[in-house]
């Protein structure tokens, strides 16, 4: 009676909205998403190839568990080594590099750790693994995380055990944020501090140092292991982003009239 | 007509009616009297078949519950109009709408129920109930919100009626129970404590 | 900063995804909280305890464990439900479905003995109770609806979850109240917050006129 009645109209509207999935879904990083590409890129694609672009904006180590469990067709995040591990795994066809920008360390204007002077990264995180100066680690498994780890791996420890090291757990946002109110130091990527409006009295101080490149890889989720992803439509927006409008739109996308991401081409 | 044998009735490790022995007549006026709360609505909800006792011997030339008027009748929050008809949507019945005249409530027909007072509802209950138009009446504290001339006309309805129905009512009164009653029971916690037919029920009571 | 177009973009994601959510919600918490209420049946307690335990699941809760069953590699994968309005409605609705069905529960618990009786004497079925307590109690019921939709399109976590917050499919107001936050443009938080905290006025003074006007 009205039991079986609900059931099935709650199923006839599901199963309405099962017709052969005509879009792509492309598991991805919050920094990308919060500078707005995401959003541009996915529009553009559709525009112009008529494709549905479903971009998942999760941490690195979230979009990289999701690809492994068939919830994406592409993954696109910057954590060079997890997704080359992820292609040696078979869960990805191939690794491209699809663009690069930096990561800066970003801190009270009064610099307290005076890391401004310092020419080395060493130098930098030497000074900063004392506890006299806060430091705001995101600490969830991001390629921004992972970045972090491998600084501190630099001057051989896996990172500081005081409590002047804080752990937000949380987006770079949010990170940002705990570092203004605390007056503490904090890594982010230069995509996200460009297009981050809520920089209070924070500001760079250290920069170009060669371990602070921030690639960006991009992979197609291999159909042999995930039958059901979409592999034709991923290679064509792949092909899109590395030698299509999608590269120039990538080299052109600036914020403030600054570029936030650079391409190989 | 119905016939109660060492009736029990009990809910919640609580017994709320006890060895009850009752025989109502055919054509009779039954007045089930008591204090609050000593039974006489559960005693009625038995003898109309509403709930079903503990325990005893129950017979009754009805079939199945008939209409009765509750202490809390039922309220739908819409006209009167709509209040009097709705259950004939549900029991179809001749409609005898001559308690709805003698009430008088023609007058309010258009109201909403929560704009009347207690007793032109209480009125609109027993029209209500009495459109129906049965041989066996059961009525439960019928008289109650109802001012002295509303309760005068109603007693004199009832007379009216009793010549050829069987009516069992619960009231608290004693004037208008002795002229109307045939037979009467005192309930006291559960049990009768007096149940006389005549002017010695009352006698009962006066000292 | 950001275009109008998007914002309301988001209302009106938000808005189709509630309502289907509530319109569920309220037919099947009718259903179950009816027979729950006026049935007497084994582990009767027991069910209704944990209905009103489950009142307060956080969002993110109901938002995972919908995502671990429509996920590529959960038991309905193949629908392939994940990234869509339809995962948001599933989401939100395990949320207020316990809510919608313990007030019901409630409600019905209340009204129903004293009607059920003077209705059996006039030899009422079932069908004819419920539809008389329908027609004639509306203003409660749609409060029930009411304080559905309102749980439902404030939540954040459960939608954001299994929608993916993806720009023009599943990003609802919640999730760009999220997303925008994260960006540093805490502004366009504060005001989608304010028209979501507006329409949360507007359903409560809903629901203070009909219980009112009943």
């Amino acid at each position: 009676m009205r039991l079986l009645k609900n059931i099935f109209i709650f199923f006839v509207f599901l199963v309405g909205t099962l017709e052969a999935r005509d879009y792509i879904i492309v598991q991805s990083t919050t920094s990308t998403a919060n500078t707005g590409l995401l959003d541009l890129l996915s529009e553009k694609f559709l525009e112009e190839k008529g494709i549905e672009v479903r971009a998942v904006a999760v941490g690195t180590g979230t979009a990289i568990a999701n690809a492994k469990k068939g919830d994406g067709d592409v993954l696109m995040v910057h954590a060079k080594q997890d997704e080359l591990k992820f292609v040696e795994e078979d869960f990805g066809v191939e690794r491209f590099d699809l663009m690069y920008n930096d990561f800066v360390i970003v801190g009270p204007n009064n610099d307290p750790a005076n890391i401004k002077n310092e020419t080395e990264i060493s130098g930098v995180m030497k000074k900063l693994s004392s506890p006299s100066f806060k430091f705001i680690s995101r600490d969830d498994n991001s390629g921004t995380h992972k970045k972090e780890l491998s600084l501190w791996n630099i001057i051989g420890i896996q990172s500081p055990d005081h409590s002047s090291y804080i752990k937000t757990g949380s987006g770079m946002a949010n990170t940002i944020n705990v570092a203004a109110e605390m007056q503490g130091y904090v890594l982010t990527d230069r995509g996200t501090w460009i297009s981050f409006t809520n920089k209070n009295d924070l500001t760079i101080l250290f920069e170009g140092d060669s371990a602070l490149f921030n690639p960006y890889g991009i992979i197609a989720v291999n159909p042999k292991k995930f039958p059901h992803v979409e592999f034709e439509k991923s290679q064509e927006f792949i092909d899109w982003l590395l030698e299509g409008t999608g590269n120039d739109l990538i080299k052109n996308y600036k914020i403030d009239g600054q570029q936030l991401f650079f391409t190989y081409n | 007509m119905i016939k109660l044998e060492n009736i029990n009735y009990q809910i919640n490790q609580k017994l709320i009616l006890q060895g009850i022995n009752l025989n109502i007549e055919q054509g009779s006026t039954t007045v089930i009297m008591g204090k609050n709360g000593s039974g006489k609505s559960t005693l009625l909800k038995i003898l109309n078949q509403i709930i079903q006792p503990t325990s005893g011997l129950f017979q009754s030339s009805l079939k199945q519950p008939i209409p009765m008027l509750f202490q809390k009748p039922l309220i739908l929050k819409n006209t009167v109009k709509y209040n009097y008809q709705i259950l004939h949507k549900i029991k179809k019945f001749q409609m005898n709408t001559s308690w709805f005249d003698e009430f008088k409530l023609s007058a309010l027909e258009d109201q909403k129920m929560n704009s009347l007072s207690g007793g032109e509802k209480q009125k609109l209950f027993l029209a209500r109930l009495m459109s129906f138009d049965q041989s066996t009446i059961f009525l439960d504290e019928p008289n109650q919100s109802l001012d002295l001339e509303s309760e005068k006309l109603l007693t004199s309805l009832l007379i009216h009626e009793k010549k050829n129905k069987t009516i069992v009512l619960t009231l608290h009164d004693f004037e208008i129970a002795k002229k109307i009653g045939d037979n009467f029971i005192y309930l006291e916690n559960g049990k009768i404590l007096v149940q006389n037919s005549s002017q010695q029920f009352f006698n009962h009571f006066s000292s | 900063m950001i275009e109008l177009s998007k914002v309301l973009e988001a209302i009106s994601i938000s808005l189709h995804v509630s309502f289907v959510s509530t319109l569920f919600g309220f037919f099947l918490s009718l259903f179950f909280g009816y027979l729950i209420a006026t049935q007497e049946f084994l582990f009767k307690k027991y069910i209704v305890s944990i209905l009103g335990s489950l009142t307060s699941i956080p969002p993110v809760c109901a938002g995972l464990v919908v995502y671990l069953i429509i996920s590529r590699s959960g038991p309905l994968g193949w629908m392939e439900l994940l990234y869509t309005p339809s995962a948001m409605i599933i989401a939100q609705f395990i949320i207020i479905f316990p809510i919608m069905t313990t007030l019901i529960i409630n409600y019905i618990e209340q009204e129903y003995p004293p009607l059920k009786e003077e209705l059996l004497s006039y030899g009422a079925s079932q069908r004819d109770i419920l539809m008389l307590m329908i027609i004639n109690q509306k203003g409660i019921y749609l409060t029930i609806v009411l304080i559905g939709f309102g749980r439902a399109i404030s939540e954040y976590g459960a939608a954001a979850i299994v929608g993916g917050s993806i720009d023009h499919v599943t990003r609802n107001m919640t999730a760009m109240i999220a997303l925008e936050t994260a960006k540093g443009n805490i502004m366009i938080g504060v005001i989608l917050g304010a028209i979501l905290i507006s329409l949360s006025l507007l359903i409560s003074f809903g629901i203070n006129y009909f219980k009112k006007n009943d």
